[in-house]
């Protein structure tokens, strides 16, 4: 389980970007965070992985606290960002090979695991490319191969979706549902709420650092779409 | 016409990170502009009175042939300069394709990003050709006024043909890769053109072992050889050392006709050679080979090795200058006969003394932070999220640094207990002290970069930060390398160099402790 708790966040001393964020998300949830630009959603999902700093608060995964554990902390989790941050020369093989040796995986699970997901993202040939030379998908299905090889307990994605193919996207999706019937836990940002609804069986909107909605998918929105939820509570600013 | 100039304009504050400064101005920061273009200057006037001092140094017959070395030199560094930096700026730059979508000529975009190469290249003429000319003031000679004038007009035409030189060798380059599909023929190819350039080099420099020791001999020999090499070089000598008016209009008018015709064609074949170059790859297959695990910190130095020969032009000031310095090594090693200096009084002390000290500081001016943190850039971010600890990550990184410049420890003291007849403790030193010298430069340079490295790149307080810290290495090795000459010297030349040796260690304690004790600290300021 996923728990944030009294999680606080200030980048300048007496403004709060996130204030008092409490949520738990359970195994075999798909959790959507979705909010308008510039409420903290990045923010929060930096916190969740260990990149910003905390100014108050916790985040616990299996009662594994990142202030006090990071490092066996990081080890269950896999980050996938909003833009695709890879080194440039580094072919795709070798940037793979690299996110296997910091998990500490061995020779025999890398392969089995490259293979299958470069095989359903559909990237095996490229590998031996300098990343310099893939599009901006081909890197967004990359970081999502090196996400998935190493099976890790939290998958955290920020707007996973962004420049991926209809095809990519699909496998994702079907990637997504896969895992969270193994039983791990998925927490994704994004923009396309129709995507949210129909993948997601929980859902959280955060609005000015604040979370105004949290809970099981169909008892947020009701017999409404998700849009139209989403902007009754957010509303026009 | 106005299009050009705003065009020109756009690219010229990509020069020197102009533009950084001017929008860190526009936001309100205190402008440091005067202070970077000093900084600037005063790198470019450094280098300036080095080889202004060299050849006044060297007292020289024959005194018009240090222009000649003069304008050679400058043709080699706007050369490499140029073979590094036409392909990335002329045919490869993310800019290009929103250029061509806009309502300009092919020929403005081509004319202004050749205008900066050309003011890249000036600069150097300008530092190398003025401190040629001050030297060869210091011979006592007037010029004339007509001298002047023609020797300015002569640096003005010095960087048009490296230019096109490195234009033709990028776009062949490219053309063969793509035609042969990087294939293992394009390949062999390579190496054999690579090995001509090498035997071409060797040839220029073989008569060095015949007459090490007559140096006007040698530089006359040299003198007749790039002028052969480069026939510029010729007319350029009839020109103004033999005062020739009719030499030096062939020598401005030969590269202008020449960037003429080169302007046309590259005009022609712009679009183009630039679709050619952008549509270079592999041909996709891959098969997988198997690699076997290695722990985190391994895992990280393996990754750095990968950027570093991937990446051909930072491979190439890394490592190949390091590799330079083994063959300036190697040549030296070659041309002084010790046994003509033995004769002077204490030398064997000053040379068992000082030999290691210069060894160290050829393995470490410019070995500052082969992996960088400023390298990372964003890529930081993901490498928090992963189960490392800055400790581990700082380790994978200076790793790498002390491997390469290990490998030219190894082959510096190997050439030095080789070819010359020193007592064992100055060959043990020729190992020891460069090893340690490498170990603190390298970990100083990545440990200024982790300090200082700042997200926001606007601030000009930052870049001038970024370039003084750059230096800071290359400083250090120099001060290593020179520092020594004046402290006082004692007969035991062994336990001084010991002493120096565990100076720097401890040194190098210090800074491992800072790392320690201030990592968390650190880590705050790296993200935030």
């Amino acid at each position: 389980m996923l728990q944030i708790k009294n999680y606080c966040m200030e980048y300048i001393e007496g403004k709060r970007v996130i204030d008092n964020l409490n949520l738990s998300v359970r195994e075999g949830d798909i959790y959507a965070f979705v909010g308008r630009n510039g409420v903290g959603k990045t923010t929060t999902i930096k916190s969740i992985v260990g990149i910003n700093h905390i100014t108050d608060g916790d985040i616990l995964l299996d009662k594994i606290s990142i202030l006090k554990k990071p490092i066996e902390y990081k080890k269950n989790i896999a980050y996938v960002p909003d833009n695709p941050i890879l080194y440039e020369y580094l072919t795709g093989i070798q940037y793979l090979n690299f996110i296997a040796d910091i998990y500490e995986m061995t020779y025999k699970e890398r392969e089995e695991q490259i293979k299958k997901y470069a095989n359903k993202f559909e990237l095996y040939n490229e590998l031996g490319n300098l990343i310099s030379s893939y599009s901006h998908g081909m890197k967004q299905k990359l970081v999502l191969i090196a996400a998935f090889m190493h099976n890790p307990k939290l998958y955290v994605l920020d707007e996973p979706f962004v420049g991926l193919d209809p095809k990519a996207s699909f496998t994702l999706k079907e990637l997504l549902k896969e895992k969270a019937n193994e039983g791990k836990i998925i927490f994704f940002s994004t923009h396309v709420l129709d995507v949210a609804e129909r993948l997601c069986n929980r859902i959280a909107i955060i609005k000015d650092g604040k979370l105004i909605a949290d809970g099981d998918m169909e008892r947020i929105i009701k017999d409404k779409t998700l849009e139209q939820t989403f902007m009754e509570l957010v509303g026009d600013e | 016409m106005n299009k050009l100039i705003k065009l020109i304009y756009i690219n010229l504050l990509g020069l020197f990170d102009i533009n950084k400064i001017i929008v860190a101005r526009s936001e309100g920061v205190k402008s440091n502009l005067e202070k970077k273009m000093v900084i600037t200057v005063l790198i470019g006037l450094f280098y300036g009175y080095v080889i202004y001092s060299l050849f006044s140094y060297i007292k020289i017959n024959n005194s018009y042939i240090i222009f000649n070395i003069g304008f050679f030199i400058s043709s080699l560094i706007c050369m490499i300069s140029n073979i590094i930096n036409i392909e990335p700026i002329l045919f490869k730059n993310n800019d290009n394709d929103v250029l061509f979508s806009m309502p300009v000529t092919r020929y403005q975009i081509l004319l202004s990003k050749l205008f900066v190469i050309y003011i890249r290249n000036l600069f150097y003429v300008i530092v190398i050709m003025g401190a040629i000319l001050l030297s060869y003031l210091s011979y006592g000679i007037n010029v004339s006024e007509l001298f002047v004038l023609m020797y300015i007009c002569s640096l003005l035409i010095i960087p048009f043909i490296p230019i096109v030189i490195s234009t033709i060798i990028a776009y062949l380059n490219d053309l063969f890769k793509l035609k042969t599909n990087d294939s293992l023929l394009f390949k062999i190819i390579k190496i054999m053109i690579v090995g001509v350039v090498l035997g071409g080099i060797f040839l220029l420099f073989k008569d060095i072992f015949k007459y090490g020791g007559n140096l006007n001999k040698l530089l006359d020999i040299f003198n007749n050889k790039i002028k052969l090499l480069y026939p510029l070089i010729m007319i350029f000598d009839i020109a103004l050392n033999r005062g020739s008016l009719f030499s030096f209009i062939i020598l401005i008018s030969l590269p202008i006709i020449v960037i003429y015709i080169y302007s046309l064609f590259i005009t022609n074949n712009y679009l183009r050679m630039c679709s050619l170059l952008k549509g270079i790859k592999k041909a996709s297959s891959f098969v997988y080979k198997k690699k076997f695990k290695l722990g985190q910190i391994l895992g990280i130095v393996r990754k750095e090795l990968c950027c570093i020969i991937n990446n051909k032009v930072y491979f190439r000031s890394s490592v190949v200058t390091l590799f330079i310095f083994s063959i300036v090594l190697f040549i030296l090693l070659n041309v002084i006969d010790l046994d003509r200096f033995k004769k002077i009084n204490n030398f064997m002390l000053y040379f068992n003394t000082y030999l290691p000290m210069i060894l160290a500081m050829f393995v470490t001016l410019n070995n500052s932070a082969i992996s960088s943190f400023s390298l990372e850039k964003d890529n930081i971010q993901v490498l928090c999220s992963m189960p490392l600890n800055m400790m581990e990550i700082i380790l994978g990184k200076w790793i790498p640094s002390i491997l390469i410049g290990s490998i030219f420890v190894i082959i510096n003291g190997s050439l030095v207990w080789f070819y010359l007849e020193i007592p064992k403790w100055t060959i043990i030193y020729s190992y020891v002290i460069p090893f340690i010298a490498l170990l603190f430069v390298s970990l100083t340079s990545i440990v200024l970069d982790y300090r200082f490295i700042e997200k926001n790149e606007t601030d000009d307080n930052v870049i001038i930060k970024g370039r003084i810290i750059s230096f800071i290495p290359t400083f250090l090795a120099i001060i290593i390398g020179i520092g020594p000459f004046f402290l006082p010297l004692y007969g035991e030349y062994e336990l001084l160099l010991g002493g120096y040796a565990l100076g720097m260690l401890f040194l190098l304690i210090f800074l491992l402790l800072y790392l320690i004790v201030r990592h968390k600290k650190l880590k705050m300021n790296l993200i935030n």
